[in-house]
């Protein structure tokens, strides 16, 4: 669990704030769905920390999960 | 993506290119959200054509609480997935190098389809595409963004291996 604990909820809702404040998103319903689904779940363990960066991160064989903003 | 589409509760969404599987949860996030009843609810249909990243994203999907409304499905995205068609909304999240015909088939008539097109290991440009309820298409350039290619029957013809 050590890669976990470099994992903050506050990031997560920083940058959503960040995306809202850019206009990058803007529909309440879209809002909320990436409030309740964070990408942190989604990535490899050695991605994790990396998380709430608005970026693409790699997810293995090649290929990226989207950057937030996409 | 997601603004770009214009979700509703209720969809029934086809996305090419899974991934992780994240994409695919937000979506479901908002076309059957949690505090809605399920009788409202519509489906994400998510393709991946790598084995090991279907089963990552299927994986994933379960864990997250989702796989009651994100179904993963391994095999060619660039041809769609006819099974289950047409769908209300289709978003592809791999770079085509035009918008592959059975996916525009594959499209209701009212639907709304986002679409990065353009070449390999450049920006693309992000296409929004409506199909009116006459069938007619019309599309909307949105921009550049930069994706990975999209590989398959209608995909790019770059060497590729899956495993």
């Amino acid at each position: 669990m050590g890669v976990v604990s470099f994992l903050s909820e506050g990031d997560w809702e920083r940058l959503i704030r960040s995306l809202i404040g850019q206009g990058i998103l803007k529909s309440p319903r879209v809002i909320r769905a990436m409030r309740l689904v964070p990408r942190s779940l989604f990535l490899p363990d050695d991605q994790r920390p990396y998380a709430a960066i608005d970026m693409p991160l790699p997810i293995g064989e090649g290929q990226t999960v989207s950057a937030p903003q996409g | 993506m997601n603004e770009a589409l214009e979700l509703e509760v209720g969809h029934k969404v086809l996305e090419v290119g899974a991934g992780s599987g994240w994409h695919a949860s937000t979506i479901a996030e908002i076309v059957a959200p949690s505090d809605v009843s399920k009788d409202r609810w519509g489906h994400v249909f998510t393709l991946e054509i790598i084995p090991k990243l279907a089963e990552f994203a299927r994986r994933n999907v379960e864990q997250a609480g989702y796989s009651d409304r994100v179904t993963v499905i391994c095999c060619d995205g660039s041809e769609g997935y006819p099974k289950e068609a047409p769908y209300d909304r289709i978003l592809v999240t791999a770079a085509a190098p035009d918008i592959p015909a059975p996916l525009k088939e594959q499209l209701k008539p009212g639907g709304v389809m986002v679409i990065p097109v353009g070449d390999v290991g450049f920006y693309q440009t992000l296409i929004r595409l409506r199909k009116t309820e006459d069938n007619r298409i019309v599309e909307e350039d949105l921009g550049g963004v930069a994706f990975v290619p999209l590989v398959g029957k209608y995909g790019h013809r770059i060497k590729w291996r899956y495993y």
